[in-house]
This record gives C-alpha cells, sequence and structure tokens, in this order.
C-alpha cells in the first residue's frame, strides 16, 4: 500500500514538475491587473526564451472592438496615445514606441490619427549580458490607453512577460510574425532628406527617397502626419511627385510660428493591396530638392495618377486614333442621342440647301472642338493644382448639372414650339442651340460635347486614360481628337449632297418632327435631375425645378410683351435670374445623409480598397461596377447586363460580392482606383477572380452573356 | 401670374441668400483655432438658469469659456479632482464672469438640459457664473471648440487673450495635475498684471466636442 502511494505521489509529482518545466520554457504573459473592455490587451514577444546580450521586440498588442480605435504618437484634434510604465528586472532596458503607420480617422469635424481593429505597438527590449540560463526574467509593463468610438474611455492594463534565459534565444513564431508585420509599417529614413518651406498659406514639404517616390506612383493614398500641431489636420493635402521624392503642400494652423520653422512627421503611402509604408519626414528650413514635383499625385487621401505609361510617339498616334474612333462611336452611346435629335432636324432643315448645310457642318465642328478644348483646359489646370480630374468631371458640381438642367428645358420648350428664336430677343441658353443660323449649329456642338464628355465608350477609354496621365498638349490634343470624331459623322453627312434626295422638301412634317423631338430633351431633364438628386438630394431638384418654372415664366414674358424694351429687359432680368441664381444655389446644398446610394439601390455594398482587400482574402469572386448617375452607359449597362436574370444567377452561384463604386460626387480615392486601371472615367467594371491575381477588366458596353461568362471564368480559374 | 412669379423669384432669392450664409457658416465651421487677439465672436445663448446670455452682457469684464461634457474622461480628471471647480472659484473671487458651454448635440454623450445642467453644477460643487446650452453647436463652431476641456479667456475689451489647454500636462491622469501649469489662472494673473498672457495659444487636450 504504501509502495503505492508513494509511486502514485511520485509520478504526480514528477508530472508537476515536468508541467513546472514546460511553463517555464516558454514566453508567458500574464495579466496582473486590467479594466479594459473595449480592447483585448496582452504583451507578446518575438523570443519564446532569451540568449544573454539579446535585443529584441516585445509588444503590446491590442485586439479593439469594431467602431473602437485608440491613437498614434501625436493623437490629431482630441485624444491620447498610449502610454507605459515599466518595471524591468536589474540590466534589462526598454526602447520608446515603435508606431506602425497610423491612419487618419475623421470625427465630424475634427481629424484623429491612430489605429482601428488592431494594434501591435513594439518596444526593443536588451537583455544584459550578465544574464544566466536558467535564471527567468519577468518585465512588467503598466499599460494606460485611450479608446474612444465617439466617446471616450481610458483603459489600462498591468501585464507581465516572463521570458527563460536559454544559452540559445529560441523564437515564437506567431508574435515574431504579428511583431513584425506591425514594423514593416513604422517609419524608415528618407535616403535625401526633407525640407520646408513657407507658402502663401502654409508649408510646402519636400522628401527625398526613390523608394518613396516609386510607392507614390502606384499609391492607394498618400497622406503627411504631422508631429505638431503647425498644420490643419483636416485640411486637403496637395501631393506632388518626381523621380527624386515627392513633396506636399500643407494648411498652416494658428499654431505655426511665424516664419521658417521645422516640421517633423511622417508619410505614409498605402498600396494597391492595402499594404502600408511609411517615412521619417524630420523636415527642415530649405529649398526643395529637384524631382519631388514633376507630376502631380492627387490630394489627401490621396494617390497617383496612375501607373503612367512612357511616352512614345507610336504610342501617341494610336491613341489619338483610338480616340478619334471612341469620339465617332460616341454618337452611338445613349448620353448623346437627345443631341442627335437636334442635329437630325437641323439637318432636315438645311439638307436642300448645300451651301447652308455646310456652313452648319462646320459649325458644329467649331462648338464641339472649342467645348472640348475648354474641357481639355480645365482638366490640365485641375492636374496642375494637384487635383485629379476626369472625363465626366464637369457633371460631379451640382451648379453645372443645374444650368444644363434648365438649359436642356428651355430647349425643349423652344422645340416644342413655345417659343421662335428668329428676331425675337432670346438669347440666352440652349435654345441657342436649336438657332436657325450657324450659331445654332455652333451651339448644338456645345451642348454634343458637354453631354458626350461623360461617356467614356470602347476605344475610348484606355486612350482617353493614357492621355490624362501625359503633359498638358497631349491632354488636349487627346480631347480635340475624341472631339473631332464625335463631329466627323454629321460633318461629313452635311458635306453629302446625295442626303437631299432622301430627305423630304420642308412642309409641315419638320414641325411635327421638331414637336417630336422636344421629348427626348424633357427625358435628358430627367436624367439630369435624377443625377442632382444624388448630390444635393430632393432640395437641389426642388430649386431647380423652381427655376425652370421661372424659365418658363420668362420666356412668357417674353413673347408676352417682348415687343417693348422694359418688357425685353424685364424677361431678360428674369430668364437670366432663374438660370443663375438655382445654379449658384445647388453649390451649397448637400445631399441628406442615409439617402440612397448607388450601391444600395443595385443591392450591393460600397466598394473601398480596404473591403476589395478583405473579400479577397476570403477567397471571393468581386465584381466592381465603378459608376455614376451622370454616366448614362453605365445605367444602361445595369440595366440590360448587370440586373439581368442570367447574371443575377451566375452572381449568386458563384457567391460574387458586388461592389459598386459611385463616383457622381468628385472622390479622390475612386478617381486614384480609375487612374491605376488606366482609365480617365467611368464605366469601369473589374472582375476579381477568386483564385487571386490581377483582376479582369469588362468591356464599356455590357451584355447578360458577358457577365456571365466573366463570372464563371473568374469561378473557374479557382 | 405675375404674383405667383414674384414668389417663385422669392423663393429663388431667397434660396440665394441661404447659400451664401451657408457657405459662410461651413468657412466659420472649417476655421481652425481663434487667433489670439482677435475679437471674441459674438454669442447669444440659452443658460441652464433661463436666461439668455451674450458676450456683450460682459463689456469690461475678463470672461473665461470652459467647454465641458460630463462623460469625458478629460472633464472628470478636472472636476474629480476639484482642479476645474477651484479654478472657477479663484477666477470668479477676482471679478472674472466663468462660463460653462455644453456643445454635444442632443443625444450624444454630455448633452444636458437645463434641469441636467444645474444638477452637474450642484453635483460637481461648479462655480461657474453661467451655464450655457449650445447643444446646436453654432457657439463651439464659432469659437473652433475642439475638446473637453477647452479652455478661453476674453479681455475686458473682447479680444481672445488665451485660447486652448486647461494645463500643461496632456494626459487623463488626476496624479498629473499638481506637476502641471494651470494656463487659465496663469492667463488671468498676466491679464491682472496687465501682461499679454505666455503661452496664448496652447493645443488643447480631450474628447472631441460631440458636435
Amino acid at each position: 500500500m504504501r509502495g503505492i502511494i508513494s509511486r502514485v505521489v511520485g509520478l504526480l509529482a514528477a508530472a508537476c514538475a515536468s508541467l513546472v518545466a514546460g511553463q517555464a520554457a516558454f514566453a508567458q504573459s500574464q495579466i496582473l491587473s486590467t479594466d479594459a473592455k473595449q480592447a483585448k490587451p496582452s504583451l507578446i514577444s518575438e523570443l519564446a526564451a532569451v540568449a544573454p546580450g539579446d535585443t529584441f521586440f516585445a509588444a503590446l498588442n491590442l485586439e479593439l472592438e469594431d467602431t473602437w480605435h485608440v491613437y498614434w504618437q501625436n493623437p490629431g484634434d482630441s485624444g491620447l496615445p498610449p502610454t507605459v510604465k515599466w518595471k524591468l528586472p536589474e540590466g534589462v532596458t526598454a526602447g520608446p514606441f515603435k508606431w506602425p503607420a497610423p491612419e487618419a480617422i475623421p470625427l465630424a469635424t475634427l481629424m484623429n490619427f491612430g489605429y482601428e481593429h488592431e494594434l501591435v505597438l513594439p518596444m526593443e527590449i536588451k537583455v544584459p549580458a550578465s544574464a544566466k540560463p536558467g535564471d527567468k526574467l519577468t518585465l512588467t509593463g503598466a499599460f494606460d490607453w485611450l479608446i474612444c468610438q465617439d466617446v471616450c474611455i481610458p483603459e489600462r492594463a498591468e501585464i507581465a512577460l516572463t521570458l527563460p534565459v536559454e544559452a540559445v534565444a529560441r523564437a515564437n513564431d506567431a508574435d515574431s510574425a504579428a511583431i513584425a508585420k506591425s514594423i514593416t509599417t513604422s517609419a524608415v529614413p528618407l535616403s535625401g532628406g526633407a525640407t520646408v518651406e513657407r507658402t502663401k498659406d502654409g508649408f510646402k514639404v519636400a522628401a527625398v527617397d526613390g523608394d518613396l517616390a516609386d510607392a507614390a506612383k502606384t499609391a492607394a493614398s498618400i497622406r503627411f502626419f504631422p508631429l505638431g500641431p503647425e498644420t490643419v489636420y483636416n485640411a486637403p493635402q496637395q501631393f506632388r511627385r518626381g523621380d527624386a521624392g515627392v513633396s506636399v503642400e500643407l494648411k498652416a494652423s494658428d499654431y505655426a510660428k511665424p516664419g521658417d520653422q521645422d516640421l517633423p512627421g511622417i508619410i505614409v503611402v498605402s498600396g494597391a493591396d492595402g499594404a502600408l509604408k511609411s517615412w521619417d519626414v524630420p523636415a527642415k528650413p530649405g529649398a526643395a530638392a529637384a524631382g519631388v514635383a514633376d507630376a502631380s499625385v492627387k490630394s489627401t487621401g490621396g494617390a497617383a495618377a496612375g501607373s503612367g505609361d512612357p511616352f512614345t510617339i507610336a504610342g501617341f498616334l494610336l491613341a489619338l486614333g483610338a480616340g478619334f474612333v471612341g469620339g465617332m462611336v460616341l454618337n452611338l452611346m445613349p448620353c448623346v442621342l437627345p443631341v442627335l435629335a437636334v442635329k437630325a432636324a437641323g439637318l432636315a432643315v438645311t439638307a436642300h440647301n448645300p451651301k447652308e448645310s455646310r456652313a452648319h457642318g462646320l459649325a458644329y465642328l467649331g462648338g464641339i472642338l472649342i467645348c472640348f478644348a475648354a474641357l481639355g483646359g480645365i482638366v490640365v489646370a485641375l492636374q496642375a493644382a494637384g487635383q485629379f480630374a476626369g472625363f465626366g468631371f464637369q457633371l460631379q458640381y451640382p451648379p453645372v448639372v443645374a444650368f444644363f438642367t434648365l438649359a436642356i428645358f428651355a430647349l425643349g420648350l423652344n422645340l416644342l414650339g413655345v417659343f421662335e428664336v428668329g428676331g425675337s430677343l432670346m438669347g440666352v441658353g440652349g435654345n441657342l442651340a436649336d438657332k436657325g443660323g450657324s450659331s445654332g449649329a455652333f451651339f448644338s456642338g456645345v451642348l454634343a460635347a458637354f453631354v458626350g464628355a461623360p461617356c467614356i465608350g470602347p476605344f475610348m477609354a484606355g486612350a482617353a486614360g493614357w492621355a490624362l496621365q501625359q503633359n498638358a498638349a497631349v491632354i488636349i490634343t487627346m480631347f480635340l481628337a475624341i472631339g473631332l470624331g464625335l463631329a466627323a459623322p454629321f460633318v461629313a453627312l452635311s458635306f453629302t449632297p446625295a442626303i437631299a434626295k432622301i430627305i423630304p422638301r420642308p412642309g409641315r412634317w419638320m414641325a411635327t418632327l421638331r414637336q417630336v423631338l422636344a421629348f427626348p430633351m424633357f427625358l435628358t431633364m430627367l436624367w439630369l435631375l435624377w443625377t442632382l438628386a444624388g448630390q444635393t438630394g430632393a432640395d437641389g431638384v426642388i430649386v431647380v425645378l423652381a427655376g425652370a418654372i421661372t424659365v418658363g415664366f420668362g420666356i412668357w414674358l417674353a413673347t408676352k410683351w417682348g415687343g417693348s424694351v422694359p418688357g425685353r429687359v424685364i424677361a431678360g432680368a428674369v430668364i437670366v435670374a432663374a438660370f443663375l441664381i438655382p445654379s449658384a444655389a445647388t453649390a451649397s446644398i448637400k445631399a441628406p445623409a442615409g439617402g440612397e446610394t448607388l450601391a444600395a439601390a443595385a443591392g450591393a455594398e460600397p466598394w473601398s480598397v480596404e473591403r476589395v482587400a478583405e473579400l479577397r482574402s476570403e477567397g471571393r469572386i468581386i465584381f466592381v461596377d465603378f459608376t455614376a448617375r451622370w454616366c448614362v452607359t453605365c445605367q444602361v449597362n445595369k440595366q440590360i447586363a448587370i440586373d439581368s436574370q442570367k447574371a443575377r444567377k451566375a452572381f449568386e452561384q458563384n457567391n460574387v460580392a458586388f461592389l459598386v463604386a459611385d463616383w457622381t460626387n468628385r472622390d479622390s480615392v475612386i478617381a486614384s482606383a480609375l487612374a491605376e486601371h488606366g482609365r480617365a472615367g467611368v464605366p469601369l467594371y473589374l472582375v476579381y477572380p477568386a483564385a487571386g491575381g490581377d483582376p479582369v477588366v469588362l468591356p464599356q458596353v455590357l451584355t447578360p452573356g458577358l457577365v456571365e461568362k466573366a463570372v464563371k471564368d473568374a469561378a473557374g480559374t479557382m | 401670374m405675375a404674383f405667383f412669379n414674384r414668389d417663385r423669384m422669392k423663393l429663388a432669392a431667397a434660396t440665394g441668400v441661404a447659400a451664401v450664409i451657408s457657405v459662410a457658416a461651413l468657412v466659420v465651421a472649417s476655421a481652425n483655432a481663434l487667433p489670439v487677439g482677435d475679437s471674441a465672436p459674438a454669442f447669444n445663448e440659452m443658460s441652464a438658469q433661463g436666461k439668455e446670455v451674450q458676450l456683450a452682457d460682459f463689456k469690461g469684464k475678463t470672461v473665461v469659456l470652459e467647454w465641458t461634457n460630463d462623460g469625458c474622461p478629460f472633464v472628470q480628471k478636472h472636476y474629480n479632482s476639484k482642479n476645474m471647480q477651484n479654478t472657477q472659484e479663484a477666477a470668479t473671487k477676482d471679478g472674472a464672469v466663468w462660463i460653462t458651454v455644453i456643445s454635444s448635440k442632443k443625444g450624444s454623450q454630455g448633452y444636458s438640459d437645463a434641469a441636467r445642467a444645474n444638477k452637474l453644477t450642484a453635483d460637481r460643487g461648479a462655480h461657474p457664473d453661467y451655464v450655457l446650452l449650445d447643444a446646436d453647436g453654432s457657439m463651439g463652431r464659432a469659437y473652433g471648440a475642439k475638446t473637453t476641456p477647452h479652455m478661453f479667456v476674453i479681455t475686458p475689451e473682447g479680444k481672445i487673450a488665451y485660447n486652448g489647454a486647461i494645463d500643461s500636462i496632456q494626459s487623463n491622469s488626476v496624479k498629473d495635475i499638481p506637476k502641471a501649469t494651470n494656463y487659465v489662472t496663469a492667463a488671468l494673473a498676466s491679464l491682472k498684471a496687465g501682461k499679454a498672457p505666455d503661452p496664448a495659444l496652447t493645443v488643447p487636450y480631450g474628447c472631441s466636442v460631440k458636435y
């Protein structure tokens, strides 16, 4: 009996001893006390066992509840960074936090810098050479951090990390991977230093580093995070880049001292895959180095204006040819149809007078070219200002949409015969487009350019996207080539006398045709109002409709009392006011939050770089629809192809994630994603295969079968 | 018809005016810190005592503005330690007018109606002359109040003399209060001595104002 007991006791003791030994062989993290609720804290270590004289990283790991964040070393407008107080064994030292790259977290009118989801915050630990193998080192850290959502909660934890000392260090694979991942995002020194100059309303920081310049080229976003308060945290940042580095313009805050001063910070670049990299930018007063501002990179949250294929003459001619063909094809795109209606009416009138017909053709060409040249010039100017403008940018401004809506409405009234232009006082807006003479033809060209330019059709997409990354001359030439293509079919027709043979002699039928053609105008108006509804909500639409009523009233006044000078003046003033006031008013009306987005309407999720990365990591097939309300082609594709039973079934069967990137309003992140695929506008359709790799780009005109096949291909590559 | 149109024109004109005003409001809202030496923005807010309070009421007196939110840990730091109450008491004894402002919007942390604000004052043993209920955030935005607490000192002439933090140590730990310099007390002392406060502009720290 005694023998058995002693054996059992002996076994138990041995088991206990081996347990203790087993524990001692690994790093142990123990929370001594904590009040943390929104964050789950732990203290992790690169090494499972340390050797005397070792230097290694330990890290505070906070797993955060969704929607909560903790702060970077400069927390921004509010908040506090985490702190630590160590209790360390004799001879052991701990370095400062090695901050991973932070995110910008906007909060109402304020801006915070910090971390969401998870923070791994490493510190370098030195083990003294005098440490003896077989000993254990216990590092005790008292960590404090502020965690905020909208409200803030201070949390704390006292955590002990116990490490065995052994002759040879042993790695802790899981923890060292997490720490390494954090450290790859922390700031590295610039190879060529950084300078800062004062500008009119702020600072221009130049950072010289070839890797940074390369990263900026393909970045999804790039941002300067200042260490001090001298800049306005939520102001836009204008980035430019060159081969040698990048430069950024920042707005000074009232905390900036007058004159030159240091402006330390870091530049964080988010790659197309969502990976973060950062550079330490200890900017000192001085002139910017050369080669840091050759090309525009977009503003805050912004990114490179695309991958920038090199310029070659052959490539240029090829792109111009594609632009010209693309412009011709635009005539077949739904967006230009209303203008074609006007042109058809015009052609019917002049077909039997070859001379007049030719003059009108040339005037129409002139209208298109001047308008396209102007649009090209504005794109160049916006790029020079560091903004990214693509095709259709004009319809991203509500006042332009509002003005255009009213012009189309007036044109519709004119076609309907509510008023005639010849000899009357009317001289504003779209009614000019139907004016008898060449000026009418000119303005129908302007109109065609305006509605046509937002459309990206086949052939044009690549050419326009390529041109926008070249210099000013190339951009404007490309715009002209597209305009020339757009005008070409009608100009050719107006120079073809044979056309008269198939068009009947002028007569009553023409008045009827004109009236019928008014209705495409009113449908166009509906499209523009729908666009405006997305930009400004119902308020903007009401304001513009009030303007339309006033336009109608002014026209009625003019037809009633247009004979007298005061009547003419009053009618003219009413009409001008009816155009300008609502257009100006829409500039300040914002769409109410929670209004229906294109994504919600499509039963899709809103697109973001992060969401794509997340879905890809889950191995899902992703269909991304880059769209805008003002893009008629996009709406047609959606109705006919994407919403078709065939496509929806393919989506369902293959568990496709459907993301919508809505470019109705200006959005630099979407613009940069378009540029990344060499595009200057919408539509753009991407299908990410389940197996990974580059996304497949679908054509600008979709069919149900095409979408179905793309999805099946994406699934089949598994 | 003409009458109908006049109405439409009025609507259009009103829209235009509204546009100008809202653009101006946006400009104000996006302004950063209020520069020291500038005129303090006028305000007219309802106080918890049920009285409308304007900046113009206090011409000739030094005014202290304190943005607060009782749920914010940084505000709690200064109230639990009695640091804020002591600063208030010393300032008001010395003839300054102390105005506590609550800019939390309805439904967010710190939002108070008059009854709650008065109860808070009583429970905390606070000594403000007025507690202003700025739930629409208009006063907070006009001053560019960023955090709770965020402090302003206004001269008897109505100029901003101090704009920034309550004290010199950015933390939420009560233990730091004795080690920190109280910037409001220092600014009031400077003004009394006929000197410009130094520092006059600091970075406020705390929770974001819940606009």
